[in-house]
């Protein structure tokens, strides 16, 4: 075409939705509104594949919250579902599922963990565990028993004891090779007249998994209780069972071992947890007298046992003002960043045992930095970790990337208009979740959260990348209606990364869904978008080059593989719709507008049966600029 | 050439490929201006149609857009006769400009019952008697109507004669192309010219049986009109 004062504009790289920006300020790199459409990483825009069912479908629509469990055995999923009103707790490679474990009553989203290979988890009730292979459910830490051990002098044996000692008890499990607080201390047995037996009387547990019991005694004289241990140095262990136990001879004590007084359970009350140096520090508490506290695990103070399941009481982190509510936190090279409902924290240095102090200290080695940017979370799940800093969604409602330094940048900028609308309640602010999906052509944080109803119905994505040319860091945007309620990345069990969404209702059918989707795979196609979903992009048309007002929009070209997108001028208003047929040369298309006006909106809309990858590339707009000014 | 084929040319040379409305407005709209350039050089391109109607009043004037056929449009009138309740046979009226003096004489009289009878053209389409026409005379009327507007349901084929076609369609082409702020709207309008003053040429060529007895003013050149 030979255009009487033609221009062009060309977008090489879309930047995605924005709609903080008003409408008729933007230029055709970024779209004035998108659904189900996103900015690939060469820079067109691609229209996202259908979620793609991953395992067998269970059935029941009240999915709350998803785990990848990377076990050394091969990876799973573990998902959680509200079945009559109590979280039930399934297991899939993809395919079928099998429920296990115990069931809690109440909508409860799980914070998990790999630990040590196991599966730890908290949801404001139990802190919890799951074995990696049988996928039995433990406790996190043994409590200690409830009493002192009874110790008395018997007749019989070869002990000799001149002045006496205490001892206590504590419960081992030998799956996972922990073992407990110890009980308190048993009153002095008392000395013995030269061949006798010393007879400790213990109370067996109920506790799950608990199968033996080890005994912590004082040297005779001492005021220190050591591991009872034989002649290899090797724990000596006792069955569970309330009975006498005898120790008719001289004993041996790992005095490298002393009695386990810190291994305390972490609180259950906790509904946050992240690893950190070698511990786990659990918060997100929601009492008033321990909101403002992270705990956090031993480490040297822990002779015998899992230290990642025993919690020394005074393992304690307290915000000052207490006023603030320690949400979630995460790791990062230069320290835990702890996030409240109202700031950030960063706690530097090394954390060690508090053993000796009381509560709301930190040992000299570590400091809790006040970070001072008024800019927290309520939506700690939505807290990831990326090659570029930490993301999440702050308590204003909006995505924030930190990069280990200064400010944090507000990358979700453009959607600003689009985050406002996440719910504001506590319960619908902590279902938010986030993940980082970094697999071959795709990086992006993803996050799920709800807009309206009771559960998340809308996904965020915003892709960060570095600009091949530049080497300029850069954000794109983009929306979806697919409805997850938890969102993870996972390494399946062939190595390939997905990025699964735990689906509550099938969109489709509107039957209870309960499944595990896959999205952000291109190549693939998904189980079928329902009729209600829309794929579409629209640009604004009229910002252009031009000192006068008015443009006669005359044509457009892109690349694209397909030639079924519809491309449609309308109003800004979406009235006066019309649709401009495409015309193909090779993988270029064109389609002839004819619009004359100031803004127009230009609007490409792909088709919803998901048969190919359909993107759009290389955008032309060639127009004519008029002279006119009113 | 059908009306589809003048479209499909047209889609193809623009690219317009949604709005036949417009490519069909555009092709009326040419073909009323290649009409217009022939009708007053070229006897032989001139449409005729023909109407009786009896009076049923006394008329002094009398709209002749009234009688002709509703798809047709009159232009000029051929031949305009009447004929009175005691005559066998239609005699023409004299067409003379109503400030004639035989003219405002006859239009004095009373309805006429005698030839002749005066008449002069007002406003296009209406023709004014003189003396006025008594109830139950009966008019004829030869006349020359404009081409037929193309319409995809009830006119696909062009009232043109085949030789202006391509005249028309370039035309159209140029209308469309000036719309659309495309520069070759100007080789499309010279197209168009020399296609019309080549088929002006052809039409003159044709044989006719008979010359008709109304001429055109200028028969020899459409160029530069």
């Amino acid at each position: 075409m030979a255009v009487r004062n033609k221009r062009e504009e060309s977008v090489a790289d879309f930047l995605g939705l924005n709609t903080t920006d008003d409408a008729t300020n933007l230029p055709p790199e970024w779209w004035q509104e998108s659904n189900n459409v996103i900015v690939s990483s060469s820079g067109s825009a691609v229209a996202l594949r259908s979620p793609l069912a991953w395992n067998t479908v269970p059935g029941v629509a009240t999915g709350v919250s998803s785990f990848s469990w990377n076990r050394a055995a091969g990876s799973l999923v573990l998902y959680d579902e509200i079945i009559t009103g109590s979280i039930t707790s399934f297991r899939t490679s993809g395919g079928a599922n099998t429920a296990f474990g115990t069931t809690y009553s109440g909508a409860l989203k799980y914070k998990r963990l790999n630990v040590n290979d196991k599966a730890y988890g908290v949801q404001g009730q139990t802190a919890m565990q799951y074995e990696p292979a049988s996928f039995t459910e433990y406790l996190i830490g043994l409590a200690a028993p409830a009493a002192a051990p009874t110790v008395s002098i018997v007749a019989g044996g070869t002990l000799t004891l001149n002045v006496g000692v205490t001892v206590s008890y504590a419960y081992r499990n030998s799956t996972t090779v922990h073992v407990g607080k110890a009980s308190a201390a048993s009153a002095a047995s008392g000395t013995t007249a030269g061949g006798n037996t010393l007879r400790v009387a213990v109370v067996a547990s109920g506790t799950g998994g608990v199968d033996g019991i080890v005994l912590f005694i004082t040297t005779d004289g001492g005021g220190t209780r050591y591991l009872v241990v034989d002649a290899n140095g090797a724990p000596i262990v006792y069955s569970n069972s309330t009975a006498n136990i005898d120790i008719t001879a001289a004993f041996l004590l790992d005095t490298n071992t002393v009695e386990t007084a810190f291994s305390d359970r972490p609180r259950d009350t906790a509904r946050f947890m992240f690893a950190h140096q070698n511990r786990i520090f659990m918060c997100n508490f929601n009492s008033a007298a321990t909101r403002w506290q992270l705990i956090y695990s031993g480490l040297e103070a822990i002779g015998i046992g899992q230290p990642t399941e025993a919690y020394p009481p005074f393992n304690i982190i307290g915000i000052n003002n207490k006023a603030e509510s320690v949400q979630g936190g995460i790791s990062t090279q230069v320290g835990a960043l702890i996030m409240t409902d109202k700031n950030s924290y960063l706690l530097q240095g090394t954390v060690s045992d508090n053993v000796v102090t009381t509560q709301n200290t930190i040992q000299n080695a570590a400091v809790l930095q006040e970070l001072k940017w008024g800019l927290g979370t309520r939506s700690p799940f939505t807290i990831v970790d990326t090659p570029f800093g930490i993301v999440w969604l702050d308590q204003t409602k909006r995505i924030q990337l930190w990069p280990f330094s200064g400010l944090p940048r507000e990358i979700g900028l453009p959607l600003r208009n689009e985050l406002k609308a996440i719910q504001d309640t506590d319960a619908l602010r902590l279902i938010a979740e986030a993940t980082w999906f970094q697999y071959g052509e795709m990086q992006y944080y993803v996050l799920t959260a709800s807009t309206s109803g009771s559960t998340n119905n809308k996904l965020f994505i915003i892709g960060v990348y570095e600009d091949p040319a530049t080497r300029e860091l850069k954000f794109s945007t983009g929306v979806s209606d697919i409805a997850f309620e938890s969102i993870i990345t996972h390494i399946d069990q062939s190595g390939v990364a997905k990025c699964l969404g735990l689906r509550r209702t099938n969109p489709i059918t509107a039957a209870a869904d309960g499944g595990m989707k896959s999205i952000l795979d291109l190549a693939t196609a998904g189980g079928g978008w329902a009729s209600s979903q829309t794929i579409n992009f629209g640009v604004t048309c009229g910002n252009f080059k031009n000192s006068g007002n008015f443009t006669h929009l005359h044509s457009i070209r892109f690349d694209s593989q397909v030639g079924d997108i519809q491309v449609q001028t309308r109003n800004m208003n979406d009235s006066n719709i019309e649709a401009a047929p495409t015309e193909q040369v090779d993988q270029s298309y064109f389609a002839l507008l004819d619009r004359y006006g100031v803004h127009q909106k230009l609007k490409f809309v792909f088709p919803a049966d998901d048969t190919a990858r359909r993107e759009v590339r290389n955008l032309r707009i060639t127009y004519s600029a008029k002279g006119r000014s009113i | 050439m059908i009306l589809e084929t003048m479209l499909q040319s047209l889609r193809d040379r623009t690219h317009v490929l949604n709005k036949d409305a417009m490519l069909i407005a555009e092709s009326n709209s040419a073909q009323s201006w290649a009409w217009n350039r022939l009708v007053t050089s070229n006897d032989n391109i001139l449409k005729t149609d023909d109407f009786e109607a009896t009076l049923a009043a006394t008329t002094h004037s009398y709209n002749l857009a009234t009688a002709v056929s509703s798809t047709l449009t009159l232009v000029a009138v051929k031949w305009l006769g009447v004929k009175l309740t005691g005559d066998t046979k239609f005699l023409p009226v004299i067409f003379i400009d109503s400030s004639d003096d035989r003219f405002i004489s006859k239009d004095q009289d009373s309805t006429a019952t005698t030839h002749p009878i005066y008449a002069a053209m007002e406003n296009f389409n209406q023709v004014r008697f003189a003396p006025g026409l008594p109830s139950g005379a009966i008019v004829r009327c030869d006349y020359i109507y404009g081409p037929l507007d193309l319409d995809l349901n009830s006119n696909v084929t062009p009232d043109l004669p085949y030789l202006v076609h391509d005249a028309s369609l370039d035309k159209a082409t140029a209308q469309v192309f000036t719309t659309l702020d495309d520069d070759r709207a100007g080789y499309w309008e010279m197209q168009a010219l020399s296609k019309l003053l080549s088929a002006s040429n052809a039409i003159n060529r044709q044989q006719y049986q008979q010359q008709p007895r109304t001429r055109s003013s200028r028969r020899r050149h459409v160029w530069g009109i």
